[in-house]
């Protein structure tokens, strides 16, 4: 329980935000830090709990809910840990007591990549009564190539942080193909609200006083309507705190001349229309994030990111980056320096009357060393690289929440919007390998556990160039002739609904307009 | 060639005997895999799970559920299934197991050249008939503990080891019976009141009923007390958290200061709502030995909590949705949604409200309450699939007692009811009138026999399960019944021998029978009169 009431609980929908979710919190299980001399400057009570588990050991646990198929799960188990064994079959019978029992194994256990090998290797070694320093059996860094999110954590999560939906509401179900109607069905069935409600509920009770909420989302499928649904619920239980939203585009190209990809992209278009509507009244900021440049159209192009070379279909890859994102634009609200920044603060700085869409910026990792020159000349040399598609984030930024790793806050002038920590960023072991070396600044001397570290800067970004992202979904929807398309109609979906959303999307448009900017 | 074969050369298809031979095998292979959970001697089922997680069952509904089917043939039959199960609670499995049988029985008969539509019209009479002669098997039944204990046993003893369903037994009436309010309309009983708790023990105790609400929540402040007797319970909808203002984007104040004295005023603001509580408290308790309970559904902050804590009232807050009618229910009262007009009439009232810890959770007990209306089956296991187990056995025994008392009436048992309708319709084709005066002509005979045969199945899977022979056994069971005129004898899973199910306390649901006969006579027929399978577009039926 911390005493500092700053609590944030993070809610993902889907697959992909599950994956930014996992590197989320291994980045921040990177930076934990047992070594006195260097403590972290990141308040970790904010994105964890303190708790006991079933056997009585101490845990300490993301505040988390995790909503996604039951099959996605693939390693982790509903235990909230990797690579279960399953229990004997004696002590089954003995609990159940019955004498007969017969076991169905509905698919082979799946195999452990490298990383999880070597963790069972260390803990192993771990055991052994003459044991020696045992991390020396890790690696730094480990490329993977995972079946599911689930093989990248590198902590445990609470069995309260997951949220499986049963596979008798989804089968049959192609996910790309679903609208918002099905998330939204989903979410009233009893077997799954129950289960959701009692999870969000618990990790409430357990925190002092909620600052707020991250609600990561693909924003492109049913979750879309899910996540509207979510929104809803926590706005009505507790009321006016910080929901921060982040709509994940999917990494999938669509198919252009097919009649099929053409209804999928129809598909997506409706639900990304309806979630932003859905999110921009019910949250107080929305960052849309995806790695690539462009969506809707043929062939993707991805974001370069300047210094990374990274294949952009890859989810595993692809949500690293978003994940330091989120790392870094979040950090000004975890800060233990600044006790009294909250994310309402971060709200109240970069929305604008009917501007809750922002963009995020990131330089990552951020190339040079040392730092002679302001903060106003830095921000000039070093432009964000976008997470957000459609804006380039280069010029004509309104108003921006700056934050910086890697270098000490007393170089700078205090500023509202600047937020600086003299930690670097610790990239965790399963991070992929993205990153050139000649950035990890790691230093041997300072070690406390062999991790890559690298400077990093970010900036959410309430930009004008906003209006391209809302110009062209609205432009490619009213391209097509939406009245006439029956499958979104019979998924009672009406036709009025998504006028509607359209309007308020026309609308946030408009706020983005220079003229509205005085 | 088929007609789709010329559209869509990627298209595949099978077509009549082909197509027929198809559903049969998926009902043959679904057959399989549930006869073994049928009775109380079916085997229990470990599902294990890529990731390890177990599960431990005999429903066939949870079955069905668990094991991704593939084949759309199947899958259409488990989904079929499930959904009876959603109405009526129970079934499941006998449901796929008259569905295959009734194809199997079928199929000797199509292999004769019988036209399917034959069979199917024969399958519609019998099921007619079957269902009129349900109304006159019917037993009726008492809302009384005596008359509802059989029908809870029955249903637990199917899916849990003996022992523990006897003890579940008394706790599955007694809780529908607290809640049963005979004077509401059409005797409608909500489940929901009904609340399963589960405890996870490393040494097992024993599940049992608390006559009250348990929460899964404790109070989150040291001082605060940890038992309260004789308490007044506030059950209220009101936020007791201080949160930004409302206006954030600075419009509003013009320096900190100003914006610093509207904190100020915010936070009074909720201080307020604290003191209108505590004055309630002070009013109703001061001088007696009376306690006070706060059970909020919006959230408390700590220095809420401290103020309550302080005048020893014990609050909860983020209490479920649900809870907030329980509670009224349970003790009480009214929930409120505002704090500005708190009376004493608002106020429920419980004999002890106590916390338990166990673990890193924490639990609430709401007991000794006046007349409850909504009770909790609290569950106890060791291990968190043994708990889980026995919750979804309690959820159906719940069901089974709940259908009991909202049809008024049941049927027997261990195979009884299928016995005497197989009986009445083979006396029924034996009759020469039938062929006349009813209008069955000829060819749509085969399909009562292939029905009346079908049912059969039911008896001969529990002979299976139990050990016995089923050839046996049925042939027992005809001389029997027959000997006896009685349509309550049904098979003895223990001896091996007929016996009388309703002194031996085997009992079914008469909504279930009724839902099972006219459901699985409907998807077998429509399987029946399949004659082209084809698959195109998708470009896989998996997800």
């Amino acid at each position: 329980m911390s005493a500092t009431g700053k609590e944030i609980i993070t809610v993902q929908f889907g697959s992909l935000p599950n994956h930014v979710g996992a590197h989320y919190f291994n980045l921040q299980n990177a930076n934990f830090s047992f070594n006195p001399d260097f403590p972290s400057d990141i308040n970790h009570d904010v994105l964890f709990r303190e708790g006991t588990s079933e056997a009585g050991a101490f845990t300490y646990t993301p505040r988390l809910v995790v909503v996604d198929f039951e099959q996605s799960l693939h390693s982790l188990s509903k235990t909230g840990r990797n690579f279960v064994k399953a229990p004997q079959l004696e002590d089954v019978k003995r609990a159940v007591q019955s004498d007969e029992v017969e076991v169905l194994r509905s698919e082979p256990a799946p195999e452990k990549n490298e990383y999880h090998e070597d963790v069972a290797k260390q803990s192993e070694a771990a055991d052994k009564e003459d044991s020696m320093d045992v991390d020396v059996l890790l690696k730094t860094k480990y490329n993977l190539n995972p079946n599911s999110w689930s093989e990248v954590l590198t902590l445990d999560l609470h069995p309260r942080s997951l949220t499986t939906i049963p596979t008798q509401l989804t089968s049959g179900l192609e996910l790309a193909k679903t609208t918002a109607a099905v998330g939204g069905q989903i979410w009233k069935s009893p077997s799954f609200a129950d289960e959701f409600e009692d999870n969000v509920r618990f990790q409430l009770e357990s925190c002092d006083i909620v600052q707020g909420f991250h609600v990561l989302t693909e924003c492109e499928n049913m979750y879309a309507g899910m996540a509207s649904a979510c929104l809803e619920y926590i706005r009505d239980e507790c009321g006016k705190k910080s929901i921060i939203t982040v709509p994940i585009f999917s990494l999938q190209d669509y198919e252009m001349n097919a009649i099929e990809g053409r209804k999928q992209l129809f598909t997506s278009l409706v639900n990304t229309a309806l979630n932003f509507s859905r999110s921009n009244d019910l949250s107080d900021l929305v960052a849309p994030f995806s790695t690539r440049v462009n969506l809707w159209t043929d062939g993707a192009t991805f974001n370069n990111f300047n210094n990374l070379s990274f294949d952009g279909y890859s989810a595993y890859q692809s949500s690293s980056i978003m994940a330091a994102g989120l790392e870094l634009f979040s950090t000004p609200y975890r800060l233990k320096r600044l006790l009294d920044v909250k994310m309402s603060n971060i709200v109240a700085l970069l929305g604008l009357p009917g501007r809750k869409f922002v963009g995020g910026g990131v330089v990552f990792p951020f190339p040079e060393r040392k730092i002679d020159y302001d903060i106003l000349e830095l921000l000039k040399r070093h432009k964000y690289s976008s997470l957000c598609p459609f804006v380039d984030l280069e010029n004509t930024l309104d108003v921006q929440a700056v934050t910086l790793k890697g270098f000490r806050h007393e170089m700078f002038p205090t500023s509202p919007a600047l937020f600086v920590s003299p930690m670097n960023v610790r990239i965790p072991r399963t991070f992929p390998d993205i990153i050139s070396s000649e950035h990890d600044v790691s230093n041997s001397a300072l070690y406390y556990g062999r991790l890559r570290e690298v400077t990093a800067l970010s900036g959410l970004c309430n930009s004008r160039e906003m209006k391209t992202l809302f110009e062209t979904l609205v432009g490619k929807l009213r391209a097509h002739n939406y009245h006439k398309l029956p499958g979104f109609i019979s998924n009672d979906l009406e036709a009025a609904e998504l006028t509607d959303s359209l309007e308020t999307l026309d609308d946030i448009g408009a706020s983005y307009d220079i003229s509205m900017f005085l | 060639m088929a007609a789709i074969g010329l559209l869509n050369p990627k298209a595949e298809y099978v077509r009549t005997a082909q197509a027929l031979a198809l559903n049969i095998t998926a009902a043959k292979g679904l057959q399989d895999v549930m006869k073994s959970n049928l009775g109380p001697k079916g085997t229990m089922k470990m599902l294990v799970s890529g990731s390890g997680d177990i599960r431990i069952t005999k429903d066939g509904n949870i079955l069905l559920h668990d094991m991704q089917i593939q084949h759309p043939t199947a899958s259409l039959i488990a989904r079929a299934c499930t959904a009876m199960d959603d109405v009526t609670g129970d079934g499941t499995t006998s449901m796929v197991l008259l569905i295959a049988e009734l194809m199997k029985q079928a199929d000797s008969y199509l292999s004769e050249g019988v036209h399917p539509r034959a069979i199917t019209e024969g399958f519609k009479i019998a099921r007619n008939m079957s269902l009129e002669l349900l109304e006159k098997l019917k037993i009726p039944v008492t809302p009384t503990k005596e008359a509802l204990l059989p029908v809870a046993k029955t249903s637990l003893r199917t899916k849990l080891a003996p022992k523990l369903a006897d003890h579940l037994t008394d706790i599955c009436v007694e809780a529908v019976l607290s809640i049963y309010n005979p004077a509401k309309p059409e005797n409608d009983i909500d489940l929901h009141m009904v609340e399963i708790m589960t405890m996870q023990h490393k040494t097992e105790s024993e599940s049992r009923l608390v006559k009250g609400l348990v929460l899964d929540h404790g109070s989150r402040h040291p001082n605060m007390p940890k038992r309260v007797e004789n308490a007044y319970i506030l059950t209220c909808n009101v936020s007791l958290e201080y949160e930004k203002t409302e206006v954030n984007s600075g419009f509003f104040y013009n320096t900190a200061d100003q914006r610093d004295k509207m904190a100020k005023a915010e936070r009074e603001f909720i201080e307020l709502r604290v003191k209108k509580i505590i004055e309630l408290k002070k009013k109703v308790c001061n001088g007696t030995d009376k306690g006070f309970v706060v059970i909020n559904q919006k959230g408390i902050d700590p220095i809420s909590l401290d103020m309550l804590a302080r005048e020893g009232i014990m609050a909860l807050r983020r209490a479920k949705r649900r809870n907030m009618e329980r509670l009224t229910l349970a003790c009480g009262g009214v929930a409120m949604n505002t704090v500005d007009d708190l009376t004493e009439s608002c106020l429920g009232y419980a004999g002890k409200v106590y916390e338990h810890v166990l673990g890193e959770n924490k639990y609430t007990f709401v007991v000794d309450c006046a007349k409850p209306l909504s009770v909790t089956i609290l569950i106890n296991g060791p291990a968190q699939y043994a708990v889980k187990q026995i919750q979804d056995a309690i959820r159906d025994g719940l069901r089974s007692v709940k259908n009991a008392i909202t049809d008024g009436a049941i049927l027997p048992g261990a195979g009884a009811t299928e016995l005497a309708l197989h009986q009445h319709l083979l006396k029924f084709l034996e009759n020469p009138s039938s062929a006349t005066e009813m209008g069955v002509k000829g060819r749509f005979r085969v399909g009562v026999k292939a029905f009346a045969d079908a049912l059969l199945i039911i008896p001969k899977i529990l002979a299976i399960n139990g050990g016995h022979d089923p050839q046996e056994a049925i042939t027992e069971l005809e001389t029997e019944s027959k000997l006896s005129g009685s349509s309550v004898i049904g098979f003895d899973i223990n001896t091996g021998h007929p016996v009388n199910t309703i002194d031996n306390e085997i009992i079914d649901n008469y909504c279930v029978k009724r839902q099972y006969l006219s459901s699985s006579n409907i998807i077998a027929s429509n399987l029946l009169l399949v004659d082209e399978v084809m698959r195109a577009g998708l470009s896989s039926l998996k997800q």
